[in-house]
């Protein structure tokens, strides 16, 4: 295939924001995704499973509750609800009985994590520094074909879905570069997913593709991703609640709850075609045109 | 068909019809928009005073057909600076009455000169009377001394007596004040009879003599004050001869041989047998004429005087002389094109820099320093920034009072760059003021908040790139011939719209893509699928 050819099949970040990001997402239903406590209120409502919600504080007088609220819990999630690529977020788990730790180590009493919290709702880490929520949800238990893979962090799957159909898909595993996170321009590794059967392709870091996990040495290409049947119904449904024609659906897989949608992006990276071997333009073109004004 | 291809279409024709009708109707000409080369004077002035009143006079020269002057501007320090019109001359004066420690003053302007040559007609006659605006012209005075017997001596050996042509008569004490007598080394004021006795003289000496015998025989003749302009610096002036003949001032420089011509390089400053410079006694005066060459706009006087809605250039001379600075609004007039360089940046080459429109406004601010001051201002201001920010880490501070805190760093490190500059003469370094400070605030926190989500490396290489568009804004926005373009034909803006519709629904791939997708794009990938 020559190269004129293949450059016809890639999706520029031009070519994203006019002919699908500002096309098929409402500029009046991004808050739906950029608010983390709104899009679960729409997939409590949608009863699409998601990560649960088991605190969130709005106002400065409900931190009064918060050590509280702490000690009828293990293992949490505190982060801020629109915040920007990951900052904010602390993954925790109780190591005795004033004492949390993170993944990558850190040390947090009851009273640091109450200053955390504060921090959120002063806007330190929203999209735009103005105030917003804290919100506290259950740690999820990534499911064991995720922990062999990836030892650190939560793997997570994102699903490109245009105009209800899943198009594109990638499994993203965190590493110890990546400090845990499931960004692959922070190091992560991208392996993309046959939708079809959903097994492992091929698989990327940021440096140029790989065969197996840096961390673990695992061999990633032909590996299953479980539950595929489920992760990509749920993908498909997003779009009956949220109206936005063009999206990212992350979705992790708990070792109980299984398939989870973790959040929503309305602008989804293009990274996914790397690490899929393939661009993503000759798929969506293929799709057609859902019709510029969403008839959901 | 497509609605957006229309629109740009219309846009550029309406433009070309403009400037066709600018062309054919109103005289504009395309040579309008080309610069031509001048010079930035520099007149640095210093003195220490000692408790009292001082007062330092220099002359401003005057545009005239032969050289114009633009943009003024004056530093005067703790002194009341004052411009008077004396004569023919424009004085400049500083005063203060109390002056302790040292001071500088400065005077500084553009030119732009002409070489001018004049064609003497063969025989001209001297008229009995003048009228009474050149009795000063042809009187005696301590230095000129036109009726001395020696003089009169030269005169009658020279032929200057009995010739009746002007023309002749200027020729034979031209002739002799610039080839008979010596040129002297030495440039000490000398009197018309001195150089004669001497038999040798530098430039005033030469003059004054040439005034007194053109003087004797009863033609107006004048000494012109100037320098003559080489980059560089320097301190030492020139003085030459302008002589009435028929109705126009002719000038003449017996020094170095101009017969009713002078190079382009001849700026006059005043015109009379003065001294540049008129000050109090005692304190320690120095000064030095800077040079430097620069573009300068052309100035299309005639296509100003044709009425017409579309003769822009009425608007700018109305502009300037409601006394609103048309360098400012050159640049000003530019900023759409600086915004259109970033964009082909951001959305062509796919480079990230700080904030969307900072790089033209970075670049405005260089206007005063040049680019290579100006981006060592920017490195060190957000050097000094990230490092306070570092500090502020610890203390946990809301989003706003923190950015004041950047603020204040960036203020004093401003103020610092520009007291050095002061003190070690870097001119370029005073524009530091001239920057914008909350912008410089807000990039501080942009690189602050880039390096903790992305990564130190990332942050710098925005902060690379960022200087790499300022670098490309700048020169669009501080060409002379593109600014002439935009100032000459301001429907040009509508090029500018053109090209934002164009490049605003461009979806092809970002050549930064070409490299980020290569294995997609050239690819034999090791062990994984190409294609669909």
């Amino acid at each position: 295939m020559s190269a004129t050819e293949n450059l016809q099949r890639i999706l520029g970040l031009n070519c994203r924001n006019i002919d699908y990001v500002s096309r098929y997402n409402r500029r009046d239903l991004l808050h739906l995704v950029d608010n983390k406590l709104e899009t679960k209120k729409v997939l409590q409502r949608a009863g699409i499973p998601h990560p649960r919600l088991l605190r969130a504080y709005e106002w400065f007088w409900e931190l009064d509750g918060f050590s509280g609220d702490l000690d009828s819990i293990d293992t949490c999630v505190l982060k801020p609800s629109r915040g920007l690529s990951g900052a904010g977020v602390l993954v925790l788990r109780r190591e005795g009985r004033d004492e949390w730790h993170t993944p990558s180590g850190h040390r947090y009493t009851p009273a640091d994590l109450a200053r955390h919290a504060s921090d959120i709702l002063y806007g330190v880490y929203s999209i735009d520094n103005t105030t917003d929520t804290a919100l506290l949800e259950k740690r999820i238990v990534p499911s064991s074909f995720f922990t062999r893979i990836a030892p650190a962090g939560i793997a997570d799957i994102r699903v490109i879905v245009f105009g209800g159909e899943p198009v594109m898909a990638m499994s993203r595993f965190p590493t110890w570069e990546s400090d845990g996170k499931a960004n692959v321009t922070l190091g992560a590794v991208g392996a993309g997913v046959d939708l079809a059967t959903g097994e492992i392709i091929s698989a990327t870091t940021k440096r140029g593709p790989v065969e197996t996990h840096p961390d673990s040495g695992v061999r990633l290409r032909g590996k299953a991703i479980p539950l595929w049947s489920e992760v990509l119904r749920i993908a498909s449904r997003i779009q009956d609640h949220v109206a936005l024609g063009y999206l990212g659906v992350d979705i992790v897989i708990d070792e109980n709850e299984g398939a989870l949608v973790l959040e929503l992006n309305a602008r989804p990276g293009l990274e996914i075609q790397n690490a899929n071997g393939r661009g993503l333009k000759r798929l969506l073109q293929r799709r057609g045109s859902p019709g510029e004004a969403p008839a959901w | 068909m497509n609605r957006r291809i229309v629109t740009i279409a219309l846009l550029c024709l309406v433009c070309s019809i403009v400037v066709g009708y600018k062309i054919k109707v109103l005289g504009y000409h395309p040579r309008m928009v080309i610069p031509v080369f001048g010079y930035r004077l520099l007149l640095d002035m210093h003195l220490d005073g000692h408790g009292n009143p001082v007062s330092v006079t220099t002359f401003v020269p005057r545009s005239t057909p032969m050289q114009r002057i633009s943009d003024l501007r004056v530093r005067s320090g703790p002194f009341t600076h004052a411009t008077h019109t004396d004569g023919d001359n424009t004085v400049a004066s500083w005063n203060a009455d109390n002056v302790t420690g040292s001071v500088e003053l400065s005077l500084s302007y553009l030119v732009h000169n002409k070489a001018v040559r004049f064609r003497l007609p063969d025989s001209l006659s001297i008229p009995a009377d003048y009228g009474p605006h050149y009795v000063s012209f042809l009187r005696a005075t301590d230095l000129i001394q036109k009726d001395h017997p020696e003089i009169a001596a030269l005169a009658r050996r020279l032929g200057i007596h009995a010739r009746e042509n002007a023309v002749d008569i200027t020729r034979a004490a031209f002739d002799y004040a610039a080839d008979s007598l010596g040129s002297a080394r030495f440039s000490a004021r000398t009197d018309a009879l001195l150089a004669l006795k001497l038999r040798e003289a530098s430039c005033n000496g030469k003059s004054r003599l040439m005034v007194a015998l053109l003087r004797h025989r009863g033609i107006p003749a004048r000494l012109v004050g100037g320098i003559i302009l080489e980059t560089g610096r320097k301190r030492t002036t020139h003085q030459w001869v302008e002589a009435r003949l028929g109705d126009r001032w002719v000038p003449f420089c017996p020094l170095n041989g101009y017969f009713a011509e002078l190079p382009d390089t001849y700026l006059a400053v005043y015109r009379g047998d003065e001294s540049m410079f008129v000050r109090t006694a005692n304190v320690n005066f120095k000064y030095g004429f800077h040079i430097r060459g620069v573009m300068l706009p052309r100035h299309n006087r005639d296509a100003v005087t044709q009425a017409s809605l579309l003769n822009i250039l009425n608007l700018w001379e109305m502009f300037s002389r409601a006394g609103i600075p048309l360098e400012l609004l050159r640049i000003l007039l530019m900023i759409p094109l600086g915004a259109v360089v970033i964009i082909i940046f951001r959305n062509v080459i796919g480079v990230h820099t700080f904030g969307t429109f900072l790089p033209v406004l970075i670049a405005t601010a260089y206007r005063d320093t040049g680019l290579l001051w100006g981006h060592l201002v920017f490195v060190v201001v957000i050097g000094v920034g990230v490092l306070v920010r570092l500090l502020l880490d610890r203390y946990r501070l809301l989003h706003s009072p923190k950015l004041t805190i950047i603020l204040v760093s960036v203020i004093v490190t401003l103020i610092l760059l520009t007291v050095a500059g002061i003190r070690t003469g870097l001119r370029s370094l005073f524009g530091a003021s001239m920057f914008p400070l909350a912008i410089m605030a807000i990039t501080i926190e942009r690189f602050g908040i880039v390096s903790e989500t992305r990564g130190l490396r990332h942050a710098l290489v925005v902060c690379f790139w960022t200087i790499v568009v300022v670098t490309f804004c700048y020169l669009s926005m501080l060409s002379i011939f593109l600014q002439s373009i935009v100032l000459t034909f301001p429907e040009t803006l509508l090029l500018i719209v053109a090209a934002s519709m164009y490049l605003g629904s461009w979806n092809n791939l970002r050549l930064s893509e070409f490299i980020r997708f290569r294995r997609l794009i050239f690819g034999t990938r090791g062990g994984t699928r190409v294609g669909n």
